[in-house]
This record gives C-alpha cells, sequence and structure tokens, in this order.
C-alpha cells in the first residue's frame, strides 16, 4: 500500500516514531530496546516498524553519513533553465538516473528566475561535478544552468515529527 | 580523525539503507560481512563516536505523516545583514536546513511543517523583516529524485564540512 496517502497514527505509533528518528540503540536487539521504552513488546515494534518500510513511511531506514567525511566533499546545488513544464519533466526523469544527482526537483518560475529544475550534484572533485553537469547537459538537451554555490552552512539538521515542541 | 578502513567502507555501505528489521539486526549484518555481530557493534558505535555517522535511525516521508515541506529563497541586499536573518530563521525547529549561497537569493532554506497556514506564518514573519527585499516560497511540483547515501570511499577521512 505505498503511495502518498497520509497514515493515521496513534499516539503508541507516534512515540515510537519520535524513538526511531533519534539514535537507534546501537545493541544487538535494538527493537527490543524501543519496545521497552514506548509500551510495546518486540514482536509490535517489529511489525510496525516493517509496515511503514513496506508501505514507504519509511523513505529510509539505516545511518545517515556525514558525505564530507565519505570523500564526497563536493556538492552543488545547480537549477536549470527550463520554463516548459514538460520539458521540464523529461529531463528531470534523466537527471533521476545519474548516481551523482541526489535530489531532483520541478520547482515554481518566478519574476527573473526561469529557473525549474533543481538538482544537488555531489562529487569527489570539483572537476568531478563539471563533468557530471557537462554529461546532464549532453543527456537531457538543456543549455543553460546556475550553480547556487553553498559559501556557509546555517543549519542542518534531521526533522523531528511529532516533537511536543513545534508550532502547530 | 584517521583514515576509512575498506572494513569501515563496507561498513558504511551496509548500514545506510535497508537496515534489517528483525530480532538481531547486526546479527544478520555481520554475518554477511563475516565478521562477529560485537565487532560490527564496535565498528558502528565508534564511525558515530567520530561523526562519520552523523545519525543511526529512520527517515520518515513527510508527506506520508501529513506534514507540508518547501524550500524558501531569500534576497538580503546587504549581506552584514546575512547573520541576523540566518539566525531568525534557524530558530524554527520546522527548519531543516538553511545555507547561504552565492546568488542574489542569498541564503535559501528547508522548512518542513505541520501545515500549510504555518509554513505560511514562518515565510510571512521572516519575508517582513526590513533587512529582506523578497522572500520566495518555492515548494516542489514535481519530485524526479531524493536520496542521500553514498558509496564509502576507503582510505579517505575527508575534511570537516564547510
Amino acid at each position: 500500500m505505498s503511495g502518498n496517502s497520509k497514515v493515521k497514527m496513534g499516539e503508541q505509533d507516534r512515540k515510537l516514531i519520535r524513538l526511531l528518528q533519534e539514535e537507534l540503540p546501537l545493541v544487538s536487539n535494538p527493537y527490543e530496546e524501543l519496545g521497552r521504552r514506548v509500551g510495546l513488546s518486540e514482536s509490535e515494534v517489529l511489525q510496525r516498524v516493517s509496515a511503514w518500510v513496506d508501505s514507504g513511511v519509511i523513505r529510509r531506514f539505516g545511518a545517515t553519513v556525514r558525505h564530507q567525511r565519505v570523500g564526497y566533499s563536493y556538492n552543488s546545488m545547480v537549477v536549470w533553465k527550463v520554463t516548459d513544464p514538460e520539458a521540464a519533466d523529461r529531463a528531470g526523469e534523466i537527471f533521476a538516473g545519474f548516481a551523482e544527482v541526489t535530489h531532483c526537483y520541478r520547482r515554481p518560475q518566478f519574476e527573473g528566475w526561469p529557473y525549474t529544475l533543481y538538482t544537488m550534484v555531489h562529487s569527489t572533485s570539483e572537476q568531478g561535478i563539471g563533468q557530471t553537469l557537462e554529461k546532464m547537459k549532453q543527456a537531457s538537451g538543456l543549455q543553460e544552468h546556475r550553480g547556487l554555490l553553498s559559501v556557509k552552512e546555517w543549519k542542518k539538521t534531521s526533522m523531528k515529527y511529532f516533537s511536543e515542541q513545534e508550532g502547530q | 580523525m584517521s583514515a576509512l578502513d575498506a572494513l569501515d567502507a563496507r561498513v558504511l555501505d551496509m548500514v545506510q539503507t535497508g537496515f534489517p528489521v528483525c530480532e538481531r539486526p547486526f546479527a544478520e549484518l555481520a554475518g554477511e560481512l563475516e565478521i562477529d555481530e560485537d565487532e560490527l557493534l564496535e565498528r558502528v558505535r565508534k564511525l558515530k563516536e567520530s561523526g562519520v555517522i552523523r545519525r543511526f535511525g529512520a527517515v520518515f516521508d513527510s508527506r506520508r505523516l501529513g506534514y507540508v515541506s518547501t524550500l524558501v529563497g531569500v534576497k538580503i541586499p546587504d549581506p552584514a545583514h546575512l547573520p541576523a536573518v540566518a539566525a531568525a530563521v534557524n530558530a524554527y525547529p520546522e527548519v531543516t536546513h538553511n545555507y547561504q549561497r552565492l546568488n542574489e537569493y542569498n541564503l535559501w532554506f528547508t522548512l518542513i511543517a505541520a501545515g500549510q497556514e504555518r509554513i505560511e506564518e514562518i515565510i510571512a514573519t521572516i519575508g517582513n523583516m526590513p533587512q529582506v527585499e523578497t522572500i520566495r516560497n518555492l515548494p516542489a511540483l514535481r519530485l524526479f529524485k531524493i536520496k542521500a547515501d553514498f558509496k564509502a570511499v576507503a582510505g579517505r577521512s575527508g575534511g570537516d564540512a564547510k
């Protein structure tokens, strides 16, 4: 039952989600440990987590690696000039096939900004970014792009869903 | 920190996605790596302590949990005002990423909130700051890809984030 439908969550589900997006206990039996903290048995935890993984409610499960530390030190947010939504969608599908592209979205156009396709490109070298962009141009037929070089990271964190302090 | 060895690289590739959902998940992975469960747990703990692993847990699909997300671009004409605006943006728990970028739109942040009203409220508050000339709400109209795992490169220790 994957898809985009919103899933109803009870209070125990919310508690479990809160813990799962914190740190998984690095012990032999982490699901039993999580169950102890939220008042569920190990099998109830396993059942819920499997269902969420299978249905796509959990998008990814495992370690999030600081990519600068595993060699992928170079990244660039690159926006592509394409104003026709259908042409943007065609190019978007092509870009999604590139291993070096981790994020690809179409977003609205606005005055003075004809760039509707947003990509995040990663590489182990600055040269590598340039080479990937060249390949992306050839594959998509799009010509104009702009790199929005990041000069300072002010914040980078993981979203905490169902947190008690979040504004409603 | 010291360079990653070949086993670290294999461990990292294995634990980034598809973590097993079973009674002894680390034992299962250790079996595939042909090492002991304890050795794997020790490696993972060390990779976390040294900061290579930023977090070990689940990433949820915001839409499936009923949340709304967007990307916001902000034009702050005087760069001297950037830190104040960036600090105001950072103060919201709904802001997950906030970067200064080389462009006339020089601050870009992502928002994930429990509803559209909250998104608009935050954007209006930041947009009304006197230092801000223009603010653009750029929600995804279509998602082609979102993926954030990387193959580890053995032998690289990597520097700190810029």
